[in-house]
Order: C-alpha cells, then structure tokens, then sequence
C-alpha cells in the first residue's frame, strides 16, 4: 500500500495499457534464466537492465528498480514479480521504468511512509542465505547509497567502521530503529537518553559520537 | 441540729427577710410587670384585692389554684362589664398569688438564684401554669379565652405570649446577672461564674419539667419563628448561655490563662478553679458547634478558636520565652532537651485544665510550633549518634516526641541525612577502589563491609533506643540501610557490587587463620548486614560459590564445620528476608543452599574405588575426586585439556576417564588441571645447599608439572635450553598459560633465563626443603572473576527475558517504560535490573522474534499474535 501511494504520478497509466508482448516482456524473455524451475532475472541480467536503464550500480536507482519489481534477493526477480511490478507502476517500456523509478526516488524525500517501506524491505536483500542479521559490512556499504545526505546514518556508518573488531551483525531491530533514531535525534544529541527504548547499540553509538 | 422550716424563728426569719431584702424587689418587679400589663402601680395587697375572687370560686385542677371564673354564661353577663378575671393562686397558708406573679417568684428562684423555693411553691407553679394556658374566661396577659367553647386559635396566640414572655423574662433577668459580674475579676470571676454554671446544671431540669405543659403549642410557634429547639425550655437554655455564658466567657478565659500563666511562674493557684471552668466550657458546647478541628492555627473550629485557642497559645508563648536563648545560640542538644521537659510539664497541665477533646489539639500546635522547626537539627543529631552511640539518652525525648506523628518529612530528612553522611565517610574510610588501585579485591572488602555493617549496627541500635515503641522508623532505618547499599554512589565510586565484597569479605573470614570459634559468627554477621540489604542476591551467591569452590579445591578454608555453619546463616538470613511469592528469596537462596551442601558433602567424601584404581593405574600415592559439573559450575572451565603431561600421569588419567565412563553410564570426566596439585621430588646435581642429596619438594599445579616434566626428560639430551615456541609446542599450553607459570618458576629460581633460552637451574637452592608454587595467579584469579561477572550478567538476562515474556504474555501491548517498572519489581529481590541488561534481554527477545516493537512507536512492545 506504502509503495503504490508513492506512485502517483507513475500509477496514473491504467492497467489496460499493459499488454503481453511489450517491449519489457520482450526484454524479461530474452534475459530470463531457470532457477528452480521458475522464470527469473540472475543478478546478471538486472545488471544489463539497470545499463539498459542507464542507472549507476552505485546509485539508490538499482536497489529502488529491485524493490519495484518485487525482487527476491538482491539481483534476482521472478517473472511474477517483475510482472505485478511492472503492472502497479503501470509501464510497459523502458523509457516508462525509468520514470517511474526516478519519480520514486524523488518521492522518497516527500513520502517517509514510502521510504520506510523501501528502507525495511532492503534489509531482507541484504540477508545471506536467510539469515536474521545482516553483516555490519553490508550495512557499511548499502547505508550511504540509500540514504544520502541523512547525518545519522552517516555517523552510524562511520561508527561501524571504527568498531568493526566488535560489531560484525545489525540485526533487524537495529536497521528499522535506525531509521526511527535518525528521525528523532537532534543534531548535538542531546534528547538522546539511555532510558529510552532505543537497542543498545545506540547507547555506544551515541557514547562513541559524543566522544 | 437545723431548726424545721416550720419553726417559729425560721418563719420569723424569712418574714422579716422577705420585709426588708425582697420585699423591695418584688414591688419593682411587680412595678415593671403592671407598667407592662398598663395597670395601675400598687402593692401586693391592692393587686390581690382588685383580683380577688369571689368566694364561691370554683375549684382548679388543684386545691392551690383558684380563678375567679363565672359559674354559669349568665353571672358573666351579670358581671361587671364581662371584665375578664386574673388567674390566681393560693399557697398552703392561704395567701394569694397572681399566676404571672408566681410563676415569676419560681422562675427567679430558678434563675437568678436569689431566693430559695419549696417544692410546694414549684409544684403549684407548675399545676397554674398547666390550668392557666386552657381556661376560659380568664385573662393571660391580656388574652381571654372564650367562656364556653375552647378557641384553639386564641390557645395557640395565648401560648405564644407566654413563650415571648418567658423569653423576654429570661433576658431582662440574664442580662442583671451578668451586668453584675462586670466589677468582677480574677480569681472572683471564675467563682462567680463557676457557682452560676452549677446553679444552671441544677436548674436545666427544672425548667425542662416546669414548662412540659405550655410545650403543646410549641410547634407552631418553633415553626414560625424558625426556632430549632424542641421545647421552650431548650430556647430558655440558649438564651441563658447567650446572654451570660457567651458573654462572659472571654473574660472568663483571660482571667483562667493569667491563673495558668501564675502557675507556669511556680505561683500557687487554686488549680480546681481552671479545671472546673475548661470542663464546663466543653459541657456548654452547644449541639450545632463544629468540631475540633487541630490540623494547625488557620483550621481551627469555632469551638477551638474561642476556648482552647487562647490556652495553646499562652503555652507555645511559654515555651517559646523559656527556649528562645537556647535556639538563638545554637544550642540544640539542651534547646531539644528542653523543649521535651516542657511539652511533658504542658502536656500534665493540660489535662488538669482542659478537656481530654482538646489535648490532640495542644500537641498537635506544640508539635508544630516547636518540633518541625527542629527536624532538621534532631536529624543531625541522631546520626551523630548513630555513628558514635554516645547521647542517646539526650536525643530520645525529642525523637519519641517527633514519632508521635510519623510526618513524611520526618524520615526523609532523616534518611538524606543518614544517607549522605554514611556515603561521605565511607568514601574517607575506603578511598580507593580494587579497581584501580594496588588495594586488594579482599583488603577493600574488609574495609568496607567493616564500615557498612558497623554503620548498620550503630544505627540501627541508636534508632531502637530512640523509636524503640514505634517500628516505623525501625523499618525506616532499615530502608535507608537498602537505599545506601544500592545506591548509584556506592557503586560508581567502588566500582564493585556491595553484594561481591560481602561475598570476599566471607571469604576471608573462612581463610582467615585469626578467625576462631568465638569471633566466627560474629565476623560472618557483618557480611549478612550488607548481603540482606544488597538487592544483588544473585551476585553474592555467585561470587560466594566461586570462593567456596576455591577454597574446596585448595584446601584453604580453615573448618568444614565453618563452612557449614557459614551456608547454614546464610540460607537462614535469606529465608528471614522471604517474602513468599514465585519469585522469592527463600526459593533462590534454596537452590544454592543445595549447591553448597553438595560441594561440601562431594569435597569431604572419596570414592574410594576410583581412589584405588588411580593409584594402581598411577603407580604412587595421589589422589582424584569427581566433582559434579552443574554444582561447580561457578569455577571457569579449563580450556587447557589438551596439557602434554608426562607419560605416566596421562596414562593414569586417561585410564581413569575410561574406567569413570564405564562405570557411570558414559559420564565424562573433564580435567581442572588449574586445581591439580603434585607434590614433586627434585635433585639438582649442582646444588650445593644441605637439601641437595635429599632432594627439594615441589608442590607444582599440573601446567607446572608439564613444564618441569619437560626440562627434567631432555636433561640430559638438551644441554641448548627451550625457547618460549618450544615449551608451547611440547606442552600444548596456550602461550598466556605458559609465560604465566614460567613467570612463577623463573622467579622462584627452579628455571633460569639465558640468552641461548630457559634452562633447569641446576644449582637450584632454597633454604626450605619443600617449595610451594601452585597456588593460583592474581591474574588468572582476576581472569576468573571477570568470567564470573560476565556469567552473573548473563543469567540476570536470561532471567529477564524470561519475565518479559512471562509479562507480554498477559499484557501483549505494553511501553518499554512499563514493562522495564513491571521487571524491575518483580525481580527486584533477586538482582538489581538496570536498564543495560533491561535492553540487552529486549535486543535478544526482538531478535529471537518473543516480541516485536509497534510498527508505529518504536517504545512500545508487542507480543506476536
């Protein structure tokens, strides 16, 4: 619900425009590989999208493309997957995915219901092999793309890395309460309090920050 | 013998006094009444001729009550001019009487109390006035009844004229008494109104019986005139404590407060006198009088503000002279002192001279007056003496005055008092923490636990000297004992749980040599004061396992019997803190009162089998005990296990573990080789000291044992030495292990350093022939409680978790800072639960998916559905 609300402008094209054979489908059946007996995009192929769609692989653009077409793990998506996508996005070429990807994107600094959704949602693409954390690694090196120009996540970055000999995992409680942590705490800290409900690892965050 | 009333010179008497002292009065009075009736002024005679009857009179309801009344309608009209006739009454020696005139004569008898009356005058006032009020024909001031038919309107406005009469009557009279006592004072006052007060006791009833017949019509007249008295005499008593008691009764207690006032200065007083005067004030507290009201000066009731008031405050006023010296300099022991010989002396006066109702009153004022202002200087006091126990006696008056109510602020100031004194001596008297500093774990513990518990034991007896009769401040005392040992101070500046150095403290008491038989328990109890007060029960039992076990496996404790008696007082001054529940003391301390007992009945008993075995296997006198892990589980495991030890001893061991397993269905055997010992017997070819040819005795722990073995083996062939790589190597220790035991024998000279590596010191001296050197590093002690704190924390986290989810069970949605009070109550015996192990255990019950965090509020808990 989060995600077709941040769509509005791209929702706008109706359902009807969306036909068998357009040029994404086309796209999807030329890329496509077997997994499990399943149509799907390898890592690979969302690779050749991302150039088709002229977005740097360094950029929140792939991770918001992953995320719009329902994608299982990080590069992968299933065809049924890519086609509710597509389908709630209303587009059926490339020029039309860009555009929806790219209002996204600016949605986000509107809509923080709508970031919230895409920000819990990576977490489960950065999971290995299902695990219930994520390495402190992986936090490291996704945490600037998806959040530019956000302070605290900035600082926490650098607190991981200053602290890697000790923090290895973020669990999952740690990545959502950092997004609610970023949109509470004042800029010198000062209204952060160790009586507060915030996980533990945010009272050495901010011990370390304030040192 | 009393002459008879009868008696010729009493008749004589009372003529002659009736001649010349009332005789004048009565013709005013008769004066006043026919100016108010507007009849011609006369004597008594003239107004009984006009009034006279005729002969032929009938008879009354009584034999002295006449009225002129007409036979028959016709002689009324016969009559001159129907002039209504006067009601008149005849006494036994014939003379007459008019009614009003009668009645008046009864009720100045009764009021005014000037003249005496028979029963036979009251009883024939009492009859005329029951005759009066219904007959026909007759006049009543000024109103006549119908002769025939009985007008209930006229009964009802006749009646109504003798009410205003009386009353009228009643104030005129009341208000020549009381002008009457202006003149008066002092002493006299209070004699004159104390006679008045009894005349009026003696004639309340009187009047009461006197008019329950004119009481018929007193409805309506009480109705429209909004009275709320029953009858007319309640209305004469009101308006007789109106126009005297009321008004004379300031007067009155001015004049009383100066005869207290005289007495307060030792002058003799007739004391009977104030007595009588307070009672009667109380009894004379009309019905619709608010009550006493004593919570201070502005809330007093009226009743309060016009008696009792002026008293207290002659008494505080006393008071405050007699001590205002002592305050101003200062001198609070004797000021305090002071204060409470007072309040008692007030106290003895007051309930000579004022109703037991107004007592609470006076101690209340005096407590407020005087006590509150110095709560704060007896606070200090007290503590001093808590801390030196010298003046209890001095202090005692005071306090047993202060607990008489039990005010909040009380024991607060108390407690701050006690609380920051106790924490600015104990950090003068135990400066330095283990932590950072050279003192040691155990030195500090005997310091502190010597100061807390001396601390505890002073005060609590001062505290029982002073409030000995009021266990509330005992249990405060108590509280404020439970705030110091747990306060943040204590453990930021020790930087170590009260509750562990209790358990150190025990420790030394049970190694110490000093300790005997008589100073045991005594020792043992001052460690009990702190471990019952420490909310950190878990910690002292940890910690105190962990030395039991060291002292079990080191043969150090002085006594198995102490030990026993030690965990006996224990599990005893736990069980006494039981406050029942699921989560009680009584139950924890059980669980580690088992442990206990089994580390001691495992470590006093050998298998005597396996023993054999062993020796057999081993091939020399040693000795193995099995010790069960979940009893010893507060001893760190050994990570060591893989230790190359000579042959013989391996194979030993390793034939022993066999056999063990055998025996007891697959059971392991894991090795403590840290609390291993061997007595070992060594030459040195070129020692040239007197124990060379016999040898010196190493008592070595095993890792010493594995290295010594080493040196010993290769003696022949390695002339090179070992490098610190190749010790490793050979004896599989891990590096931390080695350098720590090579430290011990390189220091006791059995191994040297060289520049080629570690040699044996062949000509290795000492002048003891047996050499001890397995005792247990500092280091690796302190390795070994670090372990153990970590282990401590861990299960007061898993403790929690489980009461979080014990609580979102039931509760399902609840704020973190709910459920942090919910567990922090509800473990609060066991440990204290800080927020850091509070979130720990959330971290861990949100990861493990127990609960979640709203989508919405990142504060609030849930419990999955």
């Amino acid at each position: 619900m989060a995600k077709a609300s941040g769509q509005a402008t791209s929702k706008k094209t109706s359902k009807s425009k969306m036909v068998a054979g357009n040029e994404l489908q086309k796209w999807f059946n030329e890329n496509q590989e077997h997994k499990d007996g399943r149509a799907v995009i390898m890592p690979e192929g969302f690779e050749r999208l991302c150039e088709a769609l002229e977005f740097d692989m360094d950029g929140i653009e792939p991770m918001v493309l992953l995320w719009q077409l329902n994608g299982v793990e990080l590069g992968t998506v299933e065809l049924e997957g890519w086609e509710k996508g597509l389908d709630e996005m209303g587009v059926r070429d490339l020029s039309g995915l860009k555009m929806a990807i790219e209002n996204t994107v600016e949605a986000f600094k509107t809509n923080s219901e709508l970031f919230k959704t895409f920000y819990r949602k990576m977490f489960d693409y950065l999971r290995q092999d299902k695990q219930k954390s994520i390495t402190a690694e992986y936090a490291v090196a996704v945490l600037p793309v998806i959040t530019s120009n956000m302070w605290v996540f900035e600082k926490f970055v650098e607190f991981l890395k200053a602290n890697d000999d000790k923090i290895k995992t973020i669990s999952r409680d740690q990545w959502q309460s950092l997004l609610a942590l970023s949109r509470n705490l004042e800029p010198d800290m000062s209204n952060y309090s160790k009586d507060d409900a915030w996980p533990t690892m945010f009272d050495d965050f901010v011990d370390w920050a304030k040192a | 013998m009393g002459k008879s009333a009868r008696s010729k010179s009493k008749i004589r008497n009372r003529n002659v006094r009736r001649a010349t002292i009332f005789g004048p009065v009565e013709a005013e009075r008769i004066q006043r009444l026919a100016a108010k009736q507007q009849v011609k002024s006369g004597n008594i005679g003239e107004l009984m001729d006009t009034d006279e009857p005729a002969a032929s009179s009938v008879s009354a309801a009584t034999d002295d009550v006449e009225m002129s009344a007409p036979k028959a309608s016709k002689s009324v009209k016969k009559g001159s001019k129907n002039k209504p006739k006067r009601i008149v009454i005849r006494n036994k020696k014939g003379r007459i009487f008019e009614f009003l005139d009668a009645l008046e004569r009864v009720l100045d008898a009764l009021v005014v109390c000037r003249e005496s009356m028979t029963y036979d005058e009251y009883m024939t006032v009492y009859s005329a006035i029951h005759t009066c009020q219904e007959a026909p024909g007759y006049e009543v001031l000024g109103l006549v009844m119908d002769t025939e038919n009985r007008d209930i309107f006229k009964l009802v406005q006749r009646s109504r004229i003798l009410y205003d009469w009386l009353a009228s009557y009643i104030e005129r009279v009341l208000s020549d008494i009381y002008n009457e006592s202006a003149a008066i004072r002092g002493e006299n006052l209070l004699n004159y109104y104390i006679e008045q007060w009894a005349h009026f006791q003696r004639s309340c009833s009187l009047l009461s019986s006197l008019f329950t017949s004119v009481d018929k019509q007193w409805i309506e007249y009480k109705h429209d005139r909004n009275f709320n008295y029953e009858c007319i005499a309640d209305r004469m008593v009101q308006l007789w404590y109106d126009c005297f008691f009321k008004r004379i009764a300031s007067r009155l207690v001015s004049s009383a407060i100066a005869m207290v006032d005289s007495e307060r200065s030792s002058t003799a007083i007739n004391g009977l006198r104030v007595t009588k005067l307070y009672k009667s004030f109380m009894e004379l507290k009309p019905l619709n009088m608010p009550d006493i009201k004593v919570n201070y000066h502005e809330d007093f009731g009226v009743y309060i503000h016009y008696y009792e008031m002026p008293y207290i405050a002659a008494a505080i006023h006393y008071i405050d002279e007699k001590t205002y010296s002592l305050r101003a300099s200062n001198q609070m022991y004797k000021y305090i002192g002071m204060v409470h010989e007072l309040f008692l002396k007030e106290e003895e006066r007051a309930k000579q001279y004022l109703c037991s109702e107004s007592l609470i009153a006076l101690q209340v004022c005096l407590n407020n007056e005087f006590l509150i202002k110095c709560i704060k200087p007896t606070n200090e006091l007290a503590v001093q003496i808590a801390d030196t126990q010298c003046d209890v006696d001095k202090l005692q008056p005071s306090y047993s005055l202060l607990q008489q109510f039990e005010k909040h602020d009380v024991l607060e100031h108390l407690q701050n008092e006690f609380i920051s004194r106790a924490l600015r001596d104990i950090f003068q008297s135990c400066p330095y923490s283990p932590e950072n500093s050279s003192v040691s774990m155990s030195g500090f513990s005997l310091n502190a636990i010597t100061y807390l518990s001396d601390k505890y034991e002073l005060g609590k007896a001062a505290i029982g000297m002073l409030f000995k009769e009021n266990p509330t401040f005992e249990k405060a005392f108590d509280s404020m004992f439970k705030q110091l040992i747990n306060s943040e101070d204590i453990r930021c500046r020790f930087k170590v749980d009260p509750a562990r150095l209790a358990a150190e403290f025990c420790n030394l008491v049970l190694k110490s040599r000093s300790t005997t038989e008589g100073n045991f328990t005594h020792l043992l109890k001052k460690a009990m004061n702190v471990f019952q007060a420490s909310s950190s029960k878990t910690t002292f039992f940890s910690f105190y396992s962990l030395h039991l076990s060291r002292r079990l496996l080191n043969s150090t404790s002085i006594s198995m019997d102490f030990e026993k008696t030690a965990i006996s007082m224990i599990y005893e001054t736990a069980l006494s803190l039981d406050n029942g529940g699921d989560l009680s003391i009584g139950g924890l301390a059980a669980v580690y009162f088992g442990k206990y007992r089994q580390m001691v009945s495992e470590i006093s008993t050998r298998n005597e089998q396996l023993h054999d075995k062993f020796n057999e296997s081993i091939g020399y006198e040693a000795s193995v005990r099995v010790l069960s892990k979940e009893v010893w589980d507060f001893i760190k495991p050994d990570y060591d296990q893989n230790v190359v030890l000579p042959v013989q001893l391996s194979k030993a061991c390793d034939q022993l573990a066999k056999y063990y397993s055998e025996q007891y269905s697959n059971r392991i055997i894991r090795w403590q080789w840290l609390y291993t010992t061997a007595t070992v017997q060594v030459y040195f070819p070129n020692s040239k000291s007197r124990y060379a040819a016999a040898g010196y005795t190493f008592v070595l722990n095993a890792f010493q044992v594995a290295i010594l073995s080493l040196f010993i083996d290769s003696l022949v062939a390695s002339a090179v030495g070992y490098t610190l790589e190749q010790i490793c190597n050979e004896t599989n220790l891990s590096v931390e292990r080695i350098s720590m035991e090579l430290d011990t024998m390189i220091r006791a000279k059995i191994l040297i350093c060289t520049a080629t590596g570690i040699h044996l010191n062949q000509a290795f001296s000492s002048k003891h022939q047996r050499v001890d050197i397995s005792h247990t590093k500092a280091d690796v002690k302190r390795h070994e409680e670090k372990w153990l704190e970590y282990e401590v924390a861990k299960v007061h986290v898993e403790y929690i978790m489980a009461d979080v989810v014990y609580l979102m069970k039931s509760l399902k949605i609840i704020s973190h800072k709910e459920l942090f009070a919910h567990v922090a109550s509800r473990r609060g015996g066991y440990f204290m639960v800080t927020m850091h192990l509070f979130k720990v255990a959330i971290d861990k019950l949100i990861h493990k998916e127990y609960i979640c965090r709203s989508s919405d509020d990142y504060s609030i808990y849930e419990y999955p559905t």
